[in-house]
C-alpha cells in the first residue's frame, strides 16, 4: 500500500507538473500569437473575419477603404451562378447569396474593409437555403465561402465554396466540424465547382496569364448601382433570384416560379406578388 | 401532446428525399424551419487476437488482457466493430431569434455476430444473438448567447476528452475477454489509460466560449456498482439508484489555428455518493483528470492523467469498492504522439498508457484482483477519401494482478471506417 501511494504521488506530481507546463505554454502561446485573424462576426457555423492575404507575392490591396454597406450589398446581390442543363443545354442563372446572407454579410464586410490593412483580406463563410423546387418545402443548404478585397477601384471576391453541400462529421456523437474544411478562396489556385459564376453588367470574371477565373469576380460597385437603377426603370427586368430577362415562354415560367419563391420567402408582399404576377401574365 | 407539425413534415419528407436525391442526399437540408441531417459511420475490422493467460491457469480478476478472466490461452479471430460504434445519428435544429433548438438521436448497430447471450439466454451466433443493438444518444438542447442546456442521454463529461483524443477511436485497441467474440465495440484505450466517460442521462449546461475558455457542468443519472472482478461489491449491495445524483464538470481551453500551432487543455471531475442498502454505509466516488493536446505542422501529442477514489477502473464504478464496502483508489495516464504525412494525409501514431487499481482495506496482499492494465498501440490511419479511412493497428495489452500474475493480449486489426 505504501509503495502504491508513493507511486501514485509520483505520478500525480508528474501529471500536475506536465499539466501546469502545458497550461503555461498554451496561455503563453495564445497571448503571444500574432493577431493574424480578427473575427468580426461568428454564429451558427458562419463568420466574417479579417485575415492575411493568402499569397505573399500578391500586390497590396487598397485598404483600408470606406464603402457603404448598401454598396456592398448591391455588389454581392449582383452575383449570379450559371446553371446549364446537361440535357437541354439551356442556361439559367440564380443569385449566389440569399437575402439573409446579404443582411449578415454586407455590414460586416464594409466594416472589415474599413479596418483591414493592405496585406489583409476580409474572409467569409455563410450558409444559405435554396428551394429545391419553386415554392417547395424542402431547401438545399449551400455554403458560400471566400475572400473579399478592394483593389483598383473594384470589389474582388474569390470563392472557395460556391453553394457547396453542408454537413457535419459525426465522431462518437460529437458534431463538431464540417465534413470537409471550408475553402476560403485562393489567388493562386482556382477552385472547382459544379457551377460557375456569371459575368454581368458591372461584374467581370478575373483573368490573368492562366486564363479566365470562374471563381473570382471583380465588381464595379458604381456600374452595378447604375445597372440596378436602369433595371428598376424597366418593369420586365430580372428579379434578384431570377434568370436574365427574355421574352421567351421558358423564361416567363422561370420568372413566375421565382416570383413565387420571393413571396414564399416573404421578401415581397402579397399585393406586390399579385400585381407582378398579373404583369407577367399579361405578356402572354 | 403538442407536436411541431413542421418537424413531423421534416422527418417524413426526409425518407423520400434520401431515395430521390442521389449523392446530395446526406447533405443537410432545410425543411420548413428545421435543418435536418443524418450522420455517422460504419466501421469493420478483421481482428486477430492472441491471448496468454497467467501461468498455472489462474486469473487476473478485472484484467483487460484477454485470458485474464478466462484463465486460459486462446486465439480469437473476429470480423468486428472497433472502438467507435457504427452510428446512425439523426439531428434536427431550428433557430428562433438569438436561440437555437435541436434534437439528436443516435442509434449504434454493431456488426458483430459473436456468441453473446441470445434469445435462449445462452451464447448464440448470428441473427438470434442480441449483442448488436444500442441507443446511446437521445437529447434535446437549446442554446444562445447565454450558453446552452442539453437534456437527455449523452457522453459523460469526466474522461470525455480522453476518449475523444484517443487515436484508437478510429481503430480497435484492446479487445479483452469482455468483448472478444462480440459485444457492441472493442475497448480501445478504455481501462488502459482512462475511465470510460460512458453515455449518461444528464442535464448539462455549457457556458459560452470566452476566448476559447469554456465550462460545462452536468447533473447526472446515478449509476450502480459493477463487479467485473468478482472481488467487489456490486449494485445488489450498493444500490444507490434513485438515492443521489452524480455531478460532473469540465473546464477547457482551446487555442490556436488548426493549420498552425493549436491545442486544448482541460480538467474535469466526477462525484457521486454510493450508498449501501445494508450495513456497509456509504462512500463518495470522487475523481478528477487533467489533459492536454497540442498540435503543430502535422504533429499532435496528447498527455492525460486521472485519479480517483471509489470511481473504480475501466468503467465508472467498476470494481470501485472491496468486499467490505471500502472505496478503492485508482489512477492512470496515457501519452500519444501522431504525425500526419503532408500531401498524403496518412496518420501514423503510437500511444502507451495504464490504469491502476489499488487494494482496498479488505483486499489481501496476495489477491488476484487486477493491479494494473497497460497497453501500447501503434497505428496507421490512411484517408482513402475525405470520408473513408483505412486502418491498421497493433496493440499489446498486459494485465497484472496484485499477486503478480500476468496475462497478455496481442491484437492485430485491419479494417476500414466510412463516415457519411
Amino acid at each position: 500500500m505504501k509503495m502504491e501511494n508513493r507511486r501514485r504521488s509520483c505520478r500525480r506530481q508528474l501529471a500536475i507538473a506536465s499539466g501546469a507546463l502545458a497550461l503555461v505554454a498554451a496561455i503563453t502561446c495564445a497571448a503571444d500569437a500574432p493577431r493574424d485573424v480578427i473575427v468580426l462576426w461568428s454564429t451558427n457555423d458562419q463568420w466574417v473575419k479579417i485575415e492575411p492575404q493568402d499569397d505573399a507575392a500578391a500586390s497590396p490591396n487598397d485598404h483600408p477603404t470606406q464603402l457603404a454597406s448598401e454598396a456592398i450589398s448591391n455588389a454581392l446581390a449582383a452575383l449570379r451562378i450559371r446553371i446549364v442543363d446537361e440535357d437541354t443545354a439551356a442556361e439559367a442563372q440564380r443569385s449566389v447569396f440569399t437575402a439573409e446572407e446579404l443582411r449578415n454579410l454586407a455590414p460586416r464586410i464594409a466594416s472589415g474593409l474599413a479596418k483591414a490593412g493592405p496585406r489583409q483580406d476580409v474572409t467569409f463563410s455563410t450558409i444559405g437555403s435554396h428551394p429545391r423546387s419553386a415554392g417547395g418545402l424542402v431547401k438545399d443548404l449551400g455554403v458560400n465561402a471566400g475572400r473579399v478585397f478592394y483593389d483598383d477601384g473594384k470589389i474582388n471576391v474569390i470563392f472557395g465554396e460556391l453553394q457547396s453541400g453542408y454537413r457535419k462529421r459525426n465522431v462518437f456523437g460529437q458534431r463538431t466540424e464540417d465534413f470537409t474544411p471550408r475553402q476560403q478562396g485562393s489567388r493562386t489556385k482556382a477552385a472547382e465547382y459544379e457551377w460557375a459564376l456569371a459575368a454581368r453588367p458591372g461584374v467581370e470574371l478575373h483573368s490573368n496569364a492562366d486564363g479566365v477565373r470562374k471563381d473570382w469576380v471583380e465588381i464595379d460597385a458604381a456600374a452595378v448601382a447604375s445597372s440596378a437603377a436602369a433595371v428598376s426603370q424597366a418593369p420586365a427586368a430580372a428579379t434578384p433570384e431570377g434568370p436574365v430577362a427574355t421574352k421567351s415562354g421558358v423564361d416567363l415560367e422561370q420568372r413566375l416560379k421565382t416570383l413565387k419563391e420571393l413571396r414564399d420567402k416573404n421578401l415581397i408582399s402579397e399585393e406586390a406578388y399579385r400585381a407582378k404576377m398579373q404583369e407577367l401574365l399579361s405578356e402572354l | 401532446m403538442k407536436v411541431d407539425k413542421r418537424l413531423v413534415a421534416s422527418t417524413s419528407a426526409l425518407a423520400l428525399l434520401l431515395a430521390s436525391h442521389g449523392a446530395a442526399a446526406l447533405d443537410a437540408i432545410e425543411v420548413g424551419e428545421w435543418k435536418i441531417d443524418f450522420s455517422g459511420n460504419i466501421n469493420g475490422f478483421a481482428s486477430d487476437v492472441k491471448c496468454e493467460a497467467p501461468a498455472g491457469g489462474v486469473t487476473v480478476d478485472g484484467g483487460l488482457a484477454c485470458g485474464s478472466l478466462s484463465g486460459r490461452d486462446y486465439n480469437d479471430n473476429n470480423i468486428r466493430t472497433g472502438l467507435l460504434p457504427s452510428w446512425l445519428g439523426f439531428h434536427a435544429e431550428k433557430t428562433d431569434g438569438d436561440n437555437k433548438y435541436g434534437v439528436m438521436i443516435g442509434f449504434q448497430p454493431g456488426i458483430d455476430g459473436g456468441n453473446q447471450n441470445g434469445i435462449s439466454g445462452g451464447p448464440i451466433d448470428g441473427g438470434l444473438g442480441l449483442n448488436s443493438e444500442n441507443l446511446r444518444q437521445v437529447y434535446l438542447e437549446w442554446s444562445g448567447n447565454w450558453g446552452g442546456i442539453r437534456i437527455g442521454r449523452d457522453l459523460g463529461l469526466f474522461g470525455s476528452d480522453a476518449i475523444l483524443s484517443d487515436m484508437t477511436l478510429l481503430g480497435v485497441g484492446t479487445v479483452s475477454d469482455i468483448t472478444q467474440g462480440g459485444g457492441n465495440t472493442s475497448l480501445g484505450r478504455i481501462g488502459v489509460g482512462y475511465v470510460y466517460a460512458d453515455w449518461k442521462g444528464q442535464i448539462q449546461y455549457s457556458s459560452p466560449k470566452f476566448g476559447g475558455f469554456q465550462i460545462n457542468v452536468a447533473l447526472v443519472d446515478p449509476w450502480g456498482l459493477v463487479n467485473l472482478s468478482g472481488q467487489s461489491l456490486d449494485a445488489g449491495t450498493f444500490d444507490q439508484e434513485g438515492s443521489t445524483y452524480g455531478l460532473e464538470g469540465k473546464a477547457s481551453f482551446t487555442f490556436g489555428d488548426p493549420k498552425n500551432f493549436n491545442g486544448k487543455v482541460w480538467v474535469s471531475a466526477i462525484s457521486q455518493e454510493i450508498k449501501s442498502a445494508g450495513a456497509f454505509g456509504s462512500e463518495d466516488a470522487l475523481g478528477y483528470d487533467v489533459g492536454a493536446k497540442l498540435g503543430l505542422a502535422g504533429f499532435e501529442a496528447v498527455a492525460y492523467y486521472y485519479q480517483g477514489e471509489g470511481i473504480g477502473t475501466t468503467g465508472f464504478l467498476f470494481d470501485a469498492v472491496d468486499l467490505a464496502g471500502n472505496a478503492r483508489d485508482s489512477d492512470g495516464f496515457y501519452v500519444q504522439a501522431t504525425f500526419k504525412i503532408p500531401g498524403i494525409g496518412t496518420k501514423i501514431g503510437a500511444s502507451a498508457g495504464e490504469s491502476n487499481l489499488d487494494r482496498g482495506p479488505a483486499d489481501l496482499p496476495g489477491t488476484a484482483l487486477v493491479s494494473k492494465n497497460e497497453s501500447i498501440v501503434v497505428g496507421i490511419y490512411h484517408p482513402l477519401t475525405s470520408f473513408l479511412n483505412l486502418v491498421a493497428e497493433y496493440t499489446q495489452t498486459k494485465a497484472t494482478a496484485h499477486n503478480g500474475a500476468e496475462a497478455k493480449e496481442t491484437a492485430i486489426a485491419i479494417g476500414a471506417i466510412l463516415f457519411y
